[in-house]
C-alpha cells in the first residue's frame, strides 16, 4: 500500500498573493485582460440550456451572450479552458502538499447532510451575486481591483460586507 | 515589443487559449497553495480567526497594480487596452452582498469551490453544482431581471477617471491603505485566536 | 534591513515602489519621454478632404497584402509595417499612415525617428474609422444649424467616395467629429472574430 504523505502546511499567503498577482500581470501583458471563473460556469449553462432547447436558449438575451454567433463553440472560450487549468492546478497543489483526499470541510456541531444542503443554497445564492455583479472575486476583486476598476471595487467592498454582516447568523455553520 | 500581445496581433487565437490554461493551473496552483481550497480556512476569514483570504487577495491586487503601473510608465504595457468590465452601480452593489452572503453559506467563491473540487472536496463539488443551478435559474428569471441587471451604468470607468486624480496617487493611497489592512490583519488574527 | 521579517520586507518593497510611482506620476507623469509621445493624428475627414483635392501627400498602409487589395484608402501605396524600416528610401514630403486598428499604426509611431515624425501624420482610427465614420457614418436625421457644417462635410464626403449614410435619432453621433484631434488618447482596439469574449 502507498503511503500517504502527510499535509505539508500552506505556503505564506503573502508570497502567494505575489505569485498570484504576477500571474494576472501576465496576463494583462499577453492577453490584454485579467482571469476570471464565473463566465466560464455560464458558458457551460448557456451550452448546456442550448443543447436541449436552442430556440429557447437563443431566444434568451441572456444566454445568447455566452453562445457567441455561431462562428465559433462557445466553449472555445478563453475563460473555459482557464478555469480547466484551475482545476488542473489546483489538483496537482493539492498532490504536492499531500492534501488531496476526499473529504468534507465542515463545522463540527452540523452534519454531513446539512454541509451539502448548505454548500448548495450558497451556491445558488452566491451565483444570484456573481451575475448581477458581473463576475466573482477572481474577475471582479483581483482584476478589476488591480486595474482600480470602479464597479469592482464597489464589489469587493460589498462582498466582504455581505459575508461579515451574514457570518453571526451562520456561526453554526463554522464553530 | 510592447503589450498586450494578443491586441497587437502577436498572439494567435490557439496560442492564446494554451496560455489561457498555463494561466489557469498557475491560479489554481497558488490559490491551493494558499490554503483557499479549503472552506474552513475561506471562511475563518469571516470571524477574523484567519485573515488568509485577505492577505493572499490584496496582495495580488497590490503586486499587479504596482506592475501596471510602472510597466505603463515605462511605455512597455499600454494599460488603456485592457480590458475593463463596466460599471453598473446599483447591480454590483446588491450582487456583492448577495455574493458574500452566499460565499459564508457555501464556504467557498466560484474560483475556490473549482480548486476545493479538484482537491477532493465533495462540498467543494456540492457548491458548484449550486453554482450552477443558481446561474440556470437566474438565466431562466432574466427576462425579469433584465431591468434591474442593466440599471445605473458608469461605463468603462476608473477610480483615477472617476476622482480625477493622476494614477500614482491613486496606487499610493490603494498600497498604503493595503498595508495597513495588513498590519491590521496581523493583530486582529492574534486577538482573535487567544 | 536585517532585522525585518520577509513579510517585513515586502511590505517595505511594496511601499518603497508605490511611493517612488507617486513622486514619478509628478515628475513625468507621461512617463518615460522617448517612448509614449502622442503622434500627430489626422482625421479620415480631414484626410477625405485632402484626397478629394489632389493634395501633396504619400498615404502609406501598413497592413498585410491581402487586406491593401481587399480594400485601401484611394492614392495609398502599400508598405507593410515590417518592410517600411528595412526600406533604404522613404518617400519625400509628408507621409500619412494608417492600419486597420491603429495598432500597426502605433507600433510604427514609437519606432519612427524625430526627423520623418515631423512630417509624418497618423490616421486616426483608420481603415476602421475610414469605413465607420466615413464611407457609412451614422448621422442624424435633424441638425442644428452650427452642426450644419460638419454635417454636410461628412455627408458630401461619403457620397463623393460611394459610401452611404445612415440617419438616426440623436445628436451624439456627431461628437467624434467635433473632437480634438491634439489632445486624444489612441482609439480603442477592435479585434473582430477572435475567440476571447471579454467578460468574465
Amino acid at each position: 500500500m502507498a503511503e500517504r504523505k502527510k499535509p505539508q502546511p500552506y505556503w505564506n499567503p503573502y508570497l502567494c498573493g505575489i505569485g498570484l498577482g504576477i500571474v494576472l500581470l501576465g496576463a494583462f501583458i499577453v492577453m490584454g485582460r485579467g482571469i476570471g471563473a464565473s463566465g466560464a460556469m455560464t458558458s457551460v449553462v448557456a451550452v448546456s440550456v442550448s443543447s436541449l432547447s436552442e430556440k429557447h436558449a437563443e431566444a434568451n438575451a441572456f444566454y445568447a451572450g455566452y453562445l457567441g454567433d455561431g462562428n465559433v463553440h462557445p466553449l472555445k472560450d478563453w475563460l473555459v479552458f482557464e478555469v480547466i487549468g484551475v482545476l488542473i492546478g489546483g489538483f496537482l497543489s493539492g498532490k504536492l502538499a499531500g492534501r488531496n483526499r476526499i473529504k468534507i470541510e465542515k463545522g463540527p456541531l452540523i452534519s454531513n447532510n446539512n454541509r451539502f444542503l448548505f454548500a448548495f443554497v450558497g451556491g445558488v445564492i452566491m451565483a444570484f451575486g456573481t451575475k448581477l455583479a458581473r463576475g466573482c472575486t477572481s474577475g471582479q476583486a483581483l482584476t478589476g481591483g488591480a486595474l482600480m476598476n470602479v464597479g469592482s471595487w464597489l464589489f469587493m467592498i460589498s462582498l466582504f460586507l455581505g459575508a461579515y454582516l451574514m457570518a453571526g447568523t451562520v456561526k453554526r455553520l463554522w464553530t | 515589443m510592447n503589450g498586450p500581445f494578443y491586441d497587437y496581433g502577436w498572439v494567435g487565437e490557439e496560442a492564446s487559449l494554451v496560455f489561457a490554461l498555463v494561466t489557469g493551473i498557475a491560479f489554481g496552483f497558488f490559490l491551493e497553495r494558499a490554503g483557499l481550497g479549503s472552506a474552513k480556512k475561506l471562511s475563518a476569514q469571516f470571524y477574523f480567526k484567519d485573515l488568509t483570504v485577505f492577505k493572499m487577495m490584496f496582495t495580488a491586487i497590490v503586486t499587479a497594480m504596482l506592475g501596471v503601473y510602472w510597466l505603463n510608465w515605462a511605455g512597455l504595457l499600454h494599460a488603456e487596452m485592457i480590458y475593463l468590465t463596466p460599471t453598473f452601480v446599483w447591480p454590483q452593489i446588491i450582487g456583492g452582498l448577495v455574493f458574500g452572503v452566499g460565499f459564508i453559506v457555501g464556504g467557498y467563491c466560484p474560483g475556490t469551490s473549482c480548486v476545493a473540487s479538484s482537491t477532493g472536496s465533495l462540498d467543494g463539488l456540492v457548491n458548484v453544482i449550486g453554482l450552477f443551478t443558481g446561474i440556470l435559474l437566474f438565466g431562466e428569471l432574466y427576462p425579469f431581471l433584465e431591468g434591474f441587471y442593466t440599471a445605473s451604468p458608469l461605463g468603462h470607468i476608473t477610480m483615477v477617471d472617476y476622482f480625477d486624480v493622476t494614477p500614482g496617487v491613486m496606487v499610493f493611497l490603494i498600497v498604503s491603505l493595503a498595508l495597513g489592512a495588513f498590519w491590521l490583519s496581523e493583530k486582529l488574527e492574534t486577538r482573535f485566536n487567544r | 534591513m536585517k532585522n525585518l521579517s520577509l513579510n517585513q520586507r515586502l511590505a517595505a518593497v511594496a511601499f518603497v515602489l508605490a511611493f517612488v510611482g507617486l513622486l514619478f506620476s509628478f515628475i513625468s507623469p507621461d512617463g518615460m519621454k522617448s517612448v509614449n509621445q502622442k503622434p500627430n493624428y489626422i482625421s479620415v475627414v480631414s484626410l477625405a478632404d485632402r484626397v478629394k483635392n489632389r493634395e501633396d501627400m504619400q498615404i502609406v498602409d501598413l497592413r498585410a497584402k491581402e487586406l491593401f487589395e481587399e480594400f485601401h484608402i484611394p492614392t495609398a501605396q502599400h508598405i507593410p509595417l515590417d518592410s517600411f524600416f528595412k526600406k533604404i528610401s522613404i518617400p519625400k514630403g509628408t507621409l500619412i499612415f494608417y492600419s486597420g486598428d491603429d495598432l500597426f499604426s502605433r507600433q510604427l509611431w514609437t519606432r519612427l525617428p524625430d526627423s520623418l515624425k515631423g512630417r509624418s501624420y497618423i490616421v486616426y482610427g483608420g481603415i476602421h474609422d475610414w469605413y465607420e465614420r466615413l464611407l457609412y457614418p451614422e448621422l442624424p436625421a435633424k441638425t442644428s444649424t452650427q452642426d450644419s457644417a460638419i454635417f454636410r462635410s461628412v455627408h458630401d464626403l461619403s457620397l463623393f467616395y460611394g459610401g452611404q449614410a445612415e440617419f438616426v435619432e440623436g445628436q451624439d453621433v456627431l461628437e467624434y467629429y467635433r473632437q480634438d484631434l491634439t489632445d486624444v488618447a489612441w482609439p480603442k482596439s477592435h479585434r473582430e472574430n477572435g475567440l476571447v469574449r471579454k467578460g468574465c
